[in-house]
């Protein structure tokens, strides 16, 4: 189609693009201008020119120093726009610096004395990572494996006097079921620092606080994702949804143990993003399982199918 | 007279065209200024799209505000207008491919079209809006006779 605004070309062509390379380079000089400025100032709050995937400390890391003095860094993952404070009913939390899972009722030193179960001493942060822990195989005895999708909609129930599954979706999604955590199980637990971003944590941790029932787990994956399978005991609520109707972050209810959030593993965000909306909506103690549902699927725990009950 | 003909005298109408030049110039300074005021939540808007490096991520979200900023500016004060509507056009396009792609993946992510002055989620109408935006800013890029 030929306009006739410009009949024979149009003559102001190369002033026009010449302007418009104008803008641009002025514009990113202003920019830059502006951003270095802010870096230079005090508080800094330009952003860092190249950006870095976010890194989030590590659950284990934080294990290494003793539990009394573990002030664990308070920004274990600061985004650049900061995270959100703490929400006016968790002020009281965010005075203890250390604190091991809360649902954990019975004190550590009292456990001590119980009979320990199969699993692997708690430890510091490095053993817990180390292959020694729960293998699959000795690990089953816990929490039977119910790969059927047949427990949809059943409430996942400890088998036999171990392990829970650590969150409960209850009929409400705000206050899963309390597994009937042995509690022999929390004297070797990892504290869960209260810090002020999500912290990652390793199959063998998160294994250890589910099979303790001490984790509100939270597929952060779609519906449909959930629905052909996840952890047992998660309640589904994906990133989307959340951010949708960020009252389903609010109204979560995990009585006072700390979140695992998961997803597909590999390059997934979801967990990510979904951790750090959940930190700006005053939740405390919130972990990434990076290794997501297709690691904890293939090490052969426990699983179930189905929508949200 | 076609219809070809036709259409083309009414998009280059001087009045159409200053009309185009004055609303798509306000749309972009607006847009700049939600940005600049929060570049960091800017960052992460565009992060959510998944369409550019992370490394990169910042550097467009440090200097796209301000080339907004001016080419607003130029389409309101009239100087260079031109330059500044064809610039606005270009990342009009840019901005509904974005929005299409997000769209077409299934995200349910904020816009970010203007910063965080506006937490509207990408979806047909911001798609619509957008195609109305950029239709507008060729509007704009046109000479006025």
């Amino acid at each position: 189609m030929t306009m006739s605004v410009n009949p024979g070309g149009d003559p102001d062509k190369a002033g026009v693009l010449r302007g418009a390379a104008l803008i641009v380079l002025f514009g990113a000089l202003l920019g830059i201008g502006y951003n270095a400025m802010g870096l230079a100032s005090r508080p800094r709050h330009g952003l860092a020119w190249i950006k870095q995937p976010e890194k989030l400390e590590s659950l284990e890391s934080l294990q290494a120093p003793a539990p009394g003095s573990t002030s664990a860094s308070p920004g274990a993952m600061q985004s650049e726009a900061g995270m959100a404070a703490p929400g006016p009913g968790e002020a009281a939390a965010a005075t203890v610096s250390a604190t091991p899972p809360t649902k954990s009722e019975p004190a550590p030193k009292k456990d001590e004395a119980a009979p320990k179960k199969s699993e692997p001493a708690p430890a510091s942060g490095a053993a817990a990572k180390k292959p020694d822990t729960p293998a699959p195989a000795a690990s089953k005895s816990k929490p039977a494996p119910d790969k059927t999708g047949a427990g949809a909609s059943a409430q996942p129930k400890p088998a036999g006097e171990n392990a829970a599954p650590a969150s409960t979706p209850a009929a409400s999604a705000q206050a899963p079921a309390a597994p009937a955590a042995a509690p022999t199980a929390a004297a070797n637990l990892p504290v869960i620092p209260d810090v002020t971003g999500p912290l990652k944590v390793e199959l063998a941790t998160f294994k250890k606080l589910y099979d303790a029932g001490a984790v509100f787990v939270i597929d952060a994956r779609e519906a449909e994702e959930y629905t052909d399978g996840h952890i047992k005991g998660a309640l589904g609520l994906s990133y989307n949804d959340a951010m949708a109707e960020p009252d389903k972050v609010k109204k979560l209810d995990p009585e006072g143990r700390p979140f695992v959030v998961y997803c597909s593993g590999g390059d997934c965000e979801l967990s990510m993003n979904l951790a750090k909306l959940m930190v700006e909506n005053g939740k405390r103690k919130v972990l990434v399982y990076e290794g997501g549902f297709p690691e904890w699927q293939g090490a052969g725990y426990a699983v179930s199918k189905g929508a949200n009950p | 007279m076609t219809d070809e003909t036709v259409l083309a005298r009414l998009l280059s109408n001087p009045l159409l065209v200053r009309v185009c030049r004055i609303g798509i110039g306000l749309v972009m300074l607006a847009a700049a200024l939600g940005k600049i005021g929060d570049p960091a939540a800017f960052s992460s808007q565009i992060h959510h799209y998944h369409l550019m490096p992370i490394a990169a991520e910042n550097l467009l979200a440090i200097a796209l505000p301000w080339i907004e900023l001016l080419a607003g500016l130029a389409l309101v004060l009239g100087v260079h207008a031109r330059s500044g509507a064809w610039l606005s056009a270009a990342m009009m396009i840019a901005f509904t491919l974005a929005v299409g792609t997000a769209v077409a993946r299934g995200l349910d992510i904020e816009c970010g079209c203007f910063g965080t002055a506006d937490a509207t989620h990408v979806g047909g109408m911001k798609l619509a809006e957008n195609l109305l935006f950029t239709g507008a800013a060729l509007v704009a890029s046109l000479r006025l006779r």
